[in-house]
């Protein structure tokens, strides 16, 4: 199934933004593993804790060789939930708006998208050893 | 956690954590408290090297493991969603392990687990340089433990061929 039927299927997503729970290998590769069941399809669910914001304080290092400026810094803004899960609408195909904005229900979850798409066969062969 | 990309009126477009990657969605602006950064990565994989960015200031660079041809470090903008600080610092990973919201493009599981594109240290510098890993980033520990202590969650990420 391509990737756009998948999102057109997918017309309105559901994701808990809850914390991705991450664990690690001592083997020696290099890849690094995110714990399966991260995404979550409870929307009723009530909120649950709250998120503490990141700020930026730390000093650049004090051997920072500096670059010529060429205008203003960018930035970069980041969202924090402030609970514990926030829904997270797919964009609707062909429109800027987003989906479930007309007040229409959010039927599919991203968890069951999610599942499809580990569920799609590798397109690459597996590596041995890759663990 | 997320990355804001745009707005429109009281919704914020922002990245999202989801195979494939680059994918993005729209959140109720009430729902999350929005902060800034200055702070940027950028991955050269073509030269191995890593360069963090504070505004028009580099904050460090160092040259880095990349992942192997058959298990590339995929391309594009991600972002730092979390930092792990690991019990065996010493360990392949080293002390500290910075994921992305990216994942593999190569390996459809890694480790039982989905493959997560994470920065982290190393217990071989010698590879560095190199095309070694599984699509992770390798650097110097120190390198790793200045990055951990002043990135924040959020920090973008732009890997360049």
């Amino acid at each position: 199934m391509s990737r756009r039927i998948r999102l057109l299927l997918a017309a309105i997503l559901v994701l808990a933004a809850v914390a991705t729970g991450c664990s690690r290998s001592d083997d020696a590769g290099s890849g690094y593993r995110l714990a399966s069941g991260q995404l979550v399809t409870d929307t009723t669910a009530p909120p649950s804790t709250t998120s503490t914001s990141t700020t930026t304080t730390a000093p650049a290092a004090p051997d920072a060789p500096p670059t010529s400026a060429q205008g203003p810094a960018p930035t970069f803004d980041i969202a924090t939930a402030k609970v514990g899960r926030v829904e997270v609408f797919a964009l609707r195909p062909g429109s800027a708006r987003p989906a479930g904005a007309d007040g229409s229900p959010a039927q599919a979850s991203l968890a069951a998208v999610g599942q499809a798409y580990t569920a799609t066969p590798p397109q690459h062969e597996p590596i041995p050893g890759s663990g | 956690m997320f990355a804001v990309t745009g707005r429109d009126g009281d919704w914020l477009k922002v990245q999202i954590s989801a195979r494939p990657n680059h994918q993005e969605g729209w959140i109720r602006a009430a729902d999350v408290t929005v902060t800034t950064t200055q702070y940027r990565m950028e991955l050269d994989l073509s030269a191995f090297r890593l360069t963090v960015y504070n505004g028009n200031d580099v904050l460090t660079t160092t040259n880095v493991v990349i992942g192997t041809d058959r298990t590339q470090t995929p391309v594009g903008r991600y972002f730092l969603n979390e930092s792990i600080k690991h019990k065996n610092a010493g360990g392949a990973y080293g002390p500290w392990v910075l994921s992305t919201n990216g994942y593999s493009e190569w390996l459809d599981l890694f480790d039982g687990g989905l493959p997560v594109v994470a920065f982290h240290g190393t217990n071989q510098p010698g590879l560095i340089g190199t095309k070694a890993s599984n699509g992770c980033v390798r650097m110097p520990n120190d390198v790793v433990t200045l990055l951990a202590n002043t990135l924040p969650a959020g920090t973008p990420v732009d890997i360049v061929p």
